[in-house]
């Protein structure tokens, strides 16, 4: 009967909470901590966060074949199944006008993806093997959903990992491009005012989201998980004749698909996925990623300036780091610094909406090839 | 041991899709507006004719 | 001497007004505040003179190049 008690009390999780545990919560803690207090994307922070502490008891079997969670992320991330809805949402509350307008931005958009190459090559010389590289390499797209969805196929081991590098540095935006772009401009090319926008008609908007989907999916067949939803709810909101759809694509199912994807990615960092030294090498690598991506930008602008007539201001090249709509608003700002009266916010989001579009081509390239 | 020239193969086939595609949609684009700009112009003499 | 229209740099809703017809404008005074994609746009009257027209209401929506307030120079 004794040896019966102590069975039962050996299952106890207090006794066996391990130190790996502890130091998750402590991760988890600090996440919850900067999503709360700081503001650092608290829609998928907190989700994140939670999910951590939670996967982190001992025998609550959430992450055993068949448990809640591992029901969330099996069928929710590993399926592939939410970072598309995801894109449905983010279709359905974009808008394409500035792009349209200015079709050249789509380069700059294109430009921007420099970094994901850079941090590619840089994660394989420290390591770590194509698939992981890869997934590393798309944090410098600056797109929580494509990276999730990357990182499930290729390296599902790093997809915590990944997943939070890329939303804190998407948080750290404000904080990353500024010393960079200030670096490759002069305040003469900053303060530089933008040609007014032409007015993009009903027609354009609507038939975009069809041309776009022709021209990458036919390129790029793998591309179309990301960009059929993208697309998709873009055409929902642009149509104007199924506003119920747009409507729950961009706040209803978003909210609802985040939280199982937040807590489906909590729930994959254990102690042992996480602590180790990789996670410190994938979040220096994921800083370069973005760091070459804002100067492949702002590169392009300044070359492609010595051949067209309307010139761009170089800083909306930064905003090809997608980060919809943090990255323009920081271009804004750096405008408006170097001349009160420039307004770069709207020219700033035709390389930012590109570069959504740049970042899920080069996912797509990478599933196509590699494994 | 790392396959760089699979890896050289990877990246080179990324970057030149990434510009193909984008680069294309930027023609595809300016082109469609162009086509647009025109219809819009034309409009109003049709509804006075 | 003359009149200046300042129209808006960028499409938006006119989130707040500052100046009322009548008023004395000088060049780095914000005249109103026009919000986009959630971020707070302060406009300047970019001229010294007197406000002569407000052409917009707050929380209306205004698209780029639309005229917001005109100033009779001084």
């Amino acid at each position: 009967m004794l040896e019966q008690f102590l069975e039962a009390f050996q299952g106890i999780g207090i006794l066996n909470l391990s130190w790996g545990n502890m130091a998750m919560w402590v991760i988890a803690f600090a996440l919850l901590y900067l999503a709360i207090k700081k503001g650092v994307e608290p829609l998928l922070l907190v989700p994140i966060g939670f999910g951590i502490f939670a996967a982190n008891f001992p025998f609550t079997g959430l992450m055993d074949e068949g448990g809640l969670f591992y029901i969330f992320y099996h069928y929710g991330i590993e399926n592939e199944l939410i970072p598309p809805l995801i894109f449905l949402g983010l279709g359905a509350m974009t808008d394409f006008g500035p792009v349209i307008a200015n079709p050249k931005t789509f380069l700059l958009g294109a430009a921007a993806q420099l970094g994901v190459y850079v941090a590619f090559f840089m994660a394989l010389l420290l390591g770590f093997s194509i698939p992981e590289a890869a997934s590393i390499g798309i944090i410098g797209g600056a797109d929580g959903p494509t990276t999730i969805y990357l990182t499930a196929n290729l390296a599902p081991h790093l997809l915590g990992t990944t997943a939070v590098a890329a939303y804190s540095y998407m948080a750290l935006v404000p904080i990353i491009i500024p010393p960079i772009a200030r670096l490759l401009t002069t305040t003469k090319e900053r303060a530089m005012v933008m040609e007014q926008m032409r007015e993009v008609s009903k027609g354009e908007r609507i038939i975009f989201p069809i041309l776009a989907s022709i021209v990458i999916i036919l390129l790029v067949p793998k591309s179309a998980p990301l960009i059929t939803m993208f697309m998709l709810g873009n055409l929902f909101t642009e149509s104007g004749v199924v506003e119920r759809l747009a409507n729950v694509s961009r706040e209803a199912l978003i909210n609802i698909v985040t939280i199982i994807l937040g807590v489906g990615i909590g729930a994959t960092m254990s102690a042992e996925n996480f602590l180790n030294p990789k996670t410190i090498y994938i979040f220096i690598l994921g800083v370069i990623a973005f760091a070459f991506a804002v100067a492949g930008g702002v590169l392009l602008a300044k070359f492609m300036n010595l051949f067209i007539k309307n010139k761009v201001n170089p800083l909306i090249g930064a905003a090809g780091v997608s980060a919809v709509p943090m990255a323009a608003r920081v271009v804004q700002n750096m405008g408006r610094e170097a001349n009160r009266d420039n307004f770069l916010l709207m020219h700033a989001m035709g390389p930012n909406v590109a570069g959504v579009i740049g970042t899920a081509v080069a996912a797509g390239v990478f599933l196509s090839i590699i494994k | 041991m790392v396959d760089w020239l699979n890896a050289l193969t990877i990246a080179v086939t990324g970057i030149v899709s990434v510009f193909l595609v984008l680069g294309i949609l930027s023609i595809v684009v300016s082109l469609s507006g162009r086509y647009f700009i025109r219809k819009e112009k034309e409009q109003p003499e049709q509804s006075e004719g | 001497m003359g009149e200046k229209k300042v129209t808006a740099p960028l499409p938006g809703t006119i989130l707040k007004i500052k100046v009322d017809v009548g008023q004395k404008v000088s060049p780095r005074d914000v005249i109103l505040i026009i919000e986009a994609m959630k971020m707070e746009n302060e406009i300047d009257a970019l001229v010294s003179g007197e406000v002569k027209e407000v052409y917009v209401k707050e929380r209306q929506t205004v698209k780029a190049g639309a005229p917001l307030v005109s100033i009779s120079i001084s």
